[in-house]
């Protein structure tokens, strides 16, 4: 079970160490960047629910790697830096960062402001319901398992990650190209088929009968649509 | 030697999946149209693979003119296997290679996949037809899953 995948940015080794221990401590599944050019390269092939970026990197600094960032995907950003001058604020959450913490912080004030921006996304394991009940199919977020029919059903982690996404978004139709940035990344907006692919194999795994799907439901020519009822578990 | 519905089918060893896989029965078929073409469906099918947990196979249909026997292809068969061994390299997942004899490649093709099968296949994309596309479009009709890798 992980409470979130978090990206930590920074080229100080040691504050990377910290970051990892304290948040992987906290349920929280963490990866780490050296560089901003790490870093977006890392962001292109895996999916995270945040970011913890320094401000003053070497090669491309913090402040253009966030605006790298926003311009392609909707992550949450939490910016890292030493300096307290409102005039660096302002360029930060101008730059598209969510949040601003001055070193040195304490481990609360971090954990508050992570819990915080993990509640505003909106595919956020967070920010919902963590278990959903669709008939006899039965699916668990935090714990990321799915059960029908009194079965335990093996989901992939792509094809978990594209579900969560979908439970994010009950009854409203979701564009293919949105739904492949936001399970793939950013480079995956036009592999239409891939995502046919996934669903075909969801569909197979959690639908009464996947050539009439009841719950992931196609919508011509836009994307597809997780029919939920309106007052799941 | 095993020959059914006038194919046959070559290096036992490759044809049987690696370790019966019992729990990963997904398979992405990875039809071989060119080299080029091949090792990008190959990628593709990687990745692919790797989301859903599935197995690779390499399907190599393998035309022996009629003069010949079946069983007598023109090219040596460790020829081809060892081509499609270092083809299949290329991709970090295992994969194994199904070369398949046959008089008529479409013919075998409705054989050698299984119902509602994953393929992928690589070819150009353009505004007139292409054999890929061509090919694709059989594919989807037979009732197969093509994925078309974009070959730029």
């Amino acid at each position: 079970m992980s409470a979130g995948r978090i990206l930590v940015v920074d080229d100080e080794p040691q504050i990377r160490r910290v970051l990892r221990t304290t948040l992987t401590a906290r349920g929280y599944e963490v990866h780490d960047a050296r560089t901003g050019e790490d870093a977006l390269e890392s962001l292109r092939d895996n999916r995270f629910d945040l970011v913890l970026l320094d401000m003053n990197m070497p090669g491309i600094g913090g402040m253009e790697t966030c605006r790298e960032i926003r311009a392609n995907s909707e992550v949450a950003i939490i910016m890292l830096t030493v300096r307290d001058s409102e005039h660096d604020k302002v360029a930060a959450l101008d730059a598209g960062a969510d949040d601003y913490i001055t070193k040195p912080f304490g481990t609360p004030e971090l954990l508050a402001r992570i819990r915080a921006a993990l509640r505003r996304l909106p595919t956020s394991a967070e920010g919902g319901p963590e278990s959903y009940r669709l008939e006899e199919l039965e699916i668990n977020l935090a714990t990321r398992r799915v059960i029908s029919k009194g079965r335990e059903i093996r989901l992939t982690p792509k094809e978990f990650d594209l579900l969560r996404y979908l439970l994010a978004n009950p009854n409203l139709p979701i564009p293919h190209t949105r739904l492949l940035q936001a399970v793939w990344g950013p480079d995956y907006g036009d592999q239409v088929e891939y995502l046919r692919v996934f669903v075909n194999q969801l569909r197979k795994k959690i639908e009464p009968d996947p050539s009439h799907p009841r719950y992931l439901l196609t919508e011509p020519w836009v994307g597809y649509r997780l029919a939920l009822p309106s007052n799941p578990a | 030697m095993e020959t059914t519905r006038g194919e046959a089918r070559l290096g036992q060893a490759a044809v049987v999946p690696p370790g019966g896989q019992p729990d990963s029965p997904l398979e992405v078929v990875v039809l071989h149209t060119t080299t080029k073409g091949t090792l990008q469906a190959l990628r593709t099918a990687a990745a692919l693979a790797q989301g859903l947990a599935a197995r690779i196979r390499l399907l190599v249909p393998q035309t022996v003119p009629y003069p010949l026997p079946l069983a007598s292809p023109s090219i040596p068969k460790d020829f081809t296997e060892r081509r499609f061994r270092t083809v299949a390299s290329e991709v970090a997942i295992e994969t194994y290679i199904d070369i398949r004899l046959c008089r008529d490649r479409r013919v075998l093709l409705e054989s050698a996949l299984k119902p509602r099968s994953l393929v992928v296949l690589s070819g150009r994309r353009s505004w007139w037809p292409t054999s890929e596309s061509r090919l694709a479009r059989r594919l989807r009709h037979l009732g197969h899953q093509v994925v078309f890798a974009n070959l730029t």
